[in-house]
């Protein structure tokens, strides 16, 4: 039943998206050659291989008509949207997960020592702390980690993918430290919400070791806002890194969002836009059945 | 070569791409200390992702910055004076009406695949371009020769120039369409490069790993949007490339400057945003030259209020273009003529309108009967720093010459629609950038009548017959004085406001040396960078 409503989403996004990419003014062969006269054959020959000439329903359909079969189109420079996504796609998913993991370990980390911590100066500097992080924009956040250990220390590269792992570091970081600042924060009210509960005060009282009674009652009943957010960011990820992947050079994803953009090149940008949002519709589904299962009230038959 | 098409692509506007500004037209930066014939080592060179790596669909910078390496054309340009010098051609010879042209190619040069360099490798290249159906970006550069129009009906059923004839392995004779003097000029551009026979059973295989004639090869296949590798061709007929190997790592944005700043790579161009760190940061290997995009100010001639010539050269005298680049467009050098100083031809100086003189403006003015404001003045939006440079020119135009100005941000996609279409409702920021190191080719395209980009709307029989002389000359020497008398024309008629060369500015670690520009083009002569100490 959920399975059967990604369907119409997804159209809904493609028409969306084609539709302002085809409403948007100027003529992306002239973009090919910039002010210089193309020669008519090949101006036709183009148009031609694209539908150009074709009306817009024509264009929607043909699109639709190649996308069920797992065809994205070519670029007007005649590449294969598949295999630019096939390319990218691994780029932006560890960027993605090592933001992800940023997230997940510092953020929880900074949720759990502030809430047991309450009201004590460990916990005043985490939300302080956590403050500034949000506050900073990713683009700073970026280029100082960049500049420090990037240019001035040398200890990590500054730019590109060849350095395998290590270039993911900053990166990481960079995308990774305002998600886990937002986390963290949430968190703690969160834990602090459910260690006043009822059962915990009985869980207390029946004796029970307090690491027990916070990795058990505690954390996972906060776990079922925790995860929905969970999966928010990991799908923000991977269509928020376009800032990060610009200022550290990584062909993801959002770096060639830019350049679709930049360039009216409509049939890469549909094909990126089509793909994050089947991620995203994906991802809360997932995140919908997690929830399910970890809180039984939530149902999903 | 491309840069503008480049900027375009980029979206980025005119000046952001590396600019010039002073005229240090001694190249390579400072150190030369490397000796003589030193070869070997590996060096990279900030490059940027090609829309494609066969020569002939191409039409950006950065891929004819890897053709550079991977491929010798028929001709090659002095560093000089743009001149046209034989590379893999041993000999061009024109007729004496300039009509057909017998090229001798050398003898004994191969492909990176080892398949011998004949005389048919030019020719099916030329074809298969030339055949409309194909569907190639370049194809235009063809329709000088015999046979042309043939090949780009609706339904073409020849797929052969018949201009093109080949004598023997090595000969082979190009017959044009009308005379042309700067036939021999154009030979040195990607369009006419020579391909191997593999390309034709796969070309989309040769486009992830191309097999050219030139000094260096590919070392394993195009990385996307990571980086192209080149290696030494170690049976090249011509002089050797210096370096063993020459990586291109590709950047999008301004992740190249950091990783230049953290040493990470040998080579980088430097764009108006940087240029001013280099030159503090490292004074002695930037070295700035003015590249081939010639930037100036569209004038709507087919508009009435511009028809008077007085008043677009008093337009043009009322404008300090040096204080807008010491101060905004920090990369780039005023115009004194209708072409870059790197072409054939170039006169410093020749141009008397292009310099501040408010008195002589306003004279000039009151000659055209004045001007009924307010002027329009157009330019590229998103673009702050250019932004800057236009309020600077129309805060100039206003205390000068007492014309209101407003400024009018286009976008970017519809803005060569509207110059082609003739829709500017005033002035406009444009540029030029050549297809081969020719005065002809900074004239005809711009002002002559059927010229594909004389988006002003200049008609001038009389310069229209300078041209066709010109295209008529013998030689090309002979051929320049009579082009520069349209230039002449153009400078006193002022189709269009001359205002600047956009630059070509490398700066390098001391890691290497000879860095040098491709004499009239915009790419690096990626054979003569050396590399200090090759040993490691």
């Amino acid at each position: 039943m959920r399975l059967l409503l990604v369907v119409p989403v997804l159209l809904g996004t493609i028409l969306l998206v084609f539709g302002m990419v085809f409403l948007a003014p100027g003529d992306p062969i002239s973009r090919l050659a910039g002010n210089k006269p193309l020669s008519p054959s090949t101006i036709a020959v183009i148009t031609a291989r694209y539908h150009l000439e074709q009306p817009f329903v024509i264009q929607f359909w043909e699109y639709v008509k190649a996308l069920s079969h797992g065809d994205f189109g070519a670029t007007f420079t005649g590449r294969d949207v598949s295999e630019i996504i096939k390319e990218r796609f691994p780029v932006t998913l560890k960027l993605a997960l090592g933001a992800f993991t940023v997230e997940v370990v510092l953020g929880l980390a900074l949720a759990i020592v502030s809430a047991i911590k309450r009201r004590t100066w460990i916990d005043s500097t985490i939300l302080v702390g956590t403050l500034a992080m949000i506050t900073i924009p990713t683009l700073v956040v970026g280029f100082v980690l960049q500049y420090v250990f990037g240019i001035k220390l040398g200890w990590l590269p500054v730019a590109g993918i060849q350095a395998g792992w290590q270039s993911y570091v900053l990166p990481a970081l960079t995308l990774g430290l305002g998600s886990a600042a937002a986390l963290g924060r949430l968190g703690r009210s969160d834990i602090l919400d459910n260690m006043t509960g009822e059962h915990i005060r009985a869980a207390h009282a029946r004796g029970l070791p307090r690491r027990r009674v916070i990795g058990h009652h505690v954390l996972k009943n906060s776990l079922v806002p925790i995860i929905t957010i969970f999966g928010l960011d990991l799908a923000y990820l991977m269509g928020g890194a376009v800032i990060t992947e610009a200022i550290f050079n990584l062909p993801g994803l959002g770096q060639s969002l830019i350049v679709g953009v930049r360039t009216s090149n409509g049939p890469l940008v549909v094909g990126l836009v089509m793909l994050s949002a089947i991620i995203f519709v994906f991802t809360n589904l997932v995140v919908d059945l997690l929830c399910a299962r970890i809180d039984p009230r939530i149902s999903y038959e | 070569m491309k840069g503008f098409v480049k900027v375009v692509v980029t979206a980025v506007s005119l000046v952001m791409l590396a600019a010039a500004c002073s005229s240090n037209t001694s190249s390579g930066g400072g150190a030369t200390s490397a000796e003589p014939g030193a070869q070997g080592g590996t060096y990279s060179f900030v490059n940027c992702e090609p829309t494609t790596l066969i020569p002939h669909n191409d039409y950006e910078s950065c891929g004819s910055q890897v053709f550079q390496g991977l491929f010798t054309r028929l001709v090659t340009y002095d560093f000089t004076t743009g001149a046209p010098v034989p590379a893999q051609a041993e000999s061009i010879t024109p007729s004496a009406d300039a009509l057909t042209y017998t090229i001798v190619i050398k003898d004994g040069w191969t492909f990176h695949d080892g398949e011998p360099v004949t005389a048919q490798s030019y020719v099916d290249a030329w074809n298969y371009t030339a055949y409309g159906p194909n569907g190639y970006i370049l194809n235009f550069f063809f329709d000088r020769i015999e046979g042309y129009d043939e090949m780009n009906t609706d339904k073409p059923t020849v797929k052969e120039l018949s201009g093109l004839d080949v004598v023997d392995d090595t000969t082979f004779t190009v017959t044009l369409k009308a005379p042309f003097s700067q036939f021999e000029n154009t030979l040195g551009f990607d369009a006419f490069d020579p391909l191997p026979s593999v390309f034709y059973d796969d070309p989309d295989a040769f486009n992830e790993e191309p097999i050219g004639d030139g000094p260096y090869m590919m070392d394993g296949a195009w990385k996307h949007d990571e980086t192209i590798k080149l290696t030494r061709y170690a049976d090249y007929a011509g002089t050797p490339g210096y370096a063993d190997n020459v990586e291109l790592p590709i950047y999008t944005g301004d992740a190249a400057w950091a990783d230049f700043q953290a040493g990470n790579v040998d080579i980088t161009l430097v764009g108006s945003s940087h240029i001013e760190e280099a030159r503090t940061a490292y004074p002695d290997t930037l070295s700035e030259q003015p590249g081939s995009t010639y930037l100036f100010l569209g004038l709507p001639l087919y508009d009435e209020k511009y028809q008077s010539k007085e008043l677009r050269q008093a337009l043009s005298m009322a404008v300090d273009r040096q204080a807008v680049m010491t101060a905004i467009l920090v990369a780039e050098t005023p115009a004194d003529d209708v072409m870059p100083p790197a072409i054939q031809g170039y006169r410093p100086g020749i141009c008397q309108y292009c310099t501040l003189n408010v008195e002589a403006a306003q004279a000039k003015l009151a000659e055209a009967g004045g001007f009924e404001g307010p002027l329009t003045l157009n330019f590229y939006a998103d673009d702050q720093v250019l932004e800057q440079a236009m309020e600077a020119v129309a805060n100039q135009w206003t205390q000068n010459l007492g014309i209101e100005v407003k400024l009018n941000p286009i976008n970017g996609n519809e803005y060569f629609g509207m110059t082609l279409g003739k829709e500017m409702t005033g002035p406009w920021w444009d540029g030029w950038v050549m297809d081969y190191p020719s005065i002809q080719d900074y004239l005809t395209p711009l002002y002559g009548k059927n010229g594909g980009y004389n988006v002003a709307g200049y008609d001038n029989p009389a310069f229209d017959d300078l041209m066709t002389q010109g295209d008529e000359a013998p030689t090309l020497d002979a051929s320049i004085p009579v082009y520069q008398q349209g230039g002449d024309m153009i400078l006193e008629d002022m189709p269009v406001i001359p205002w600047g060369y956009i630059g070509f500015n490398t700066v390098h670690q001391t890691s290497v040396t000879n860095v040098l520009k491709a004499g009239p083009l915009d790419v690096l002569a990626l054979e003569l960078v050396q590399v200090v100490e090759p040993s490691s």
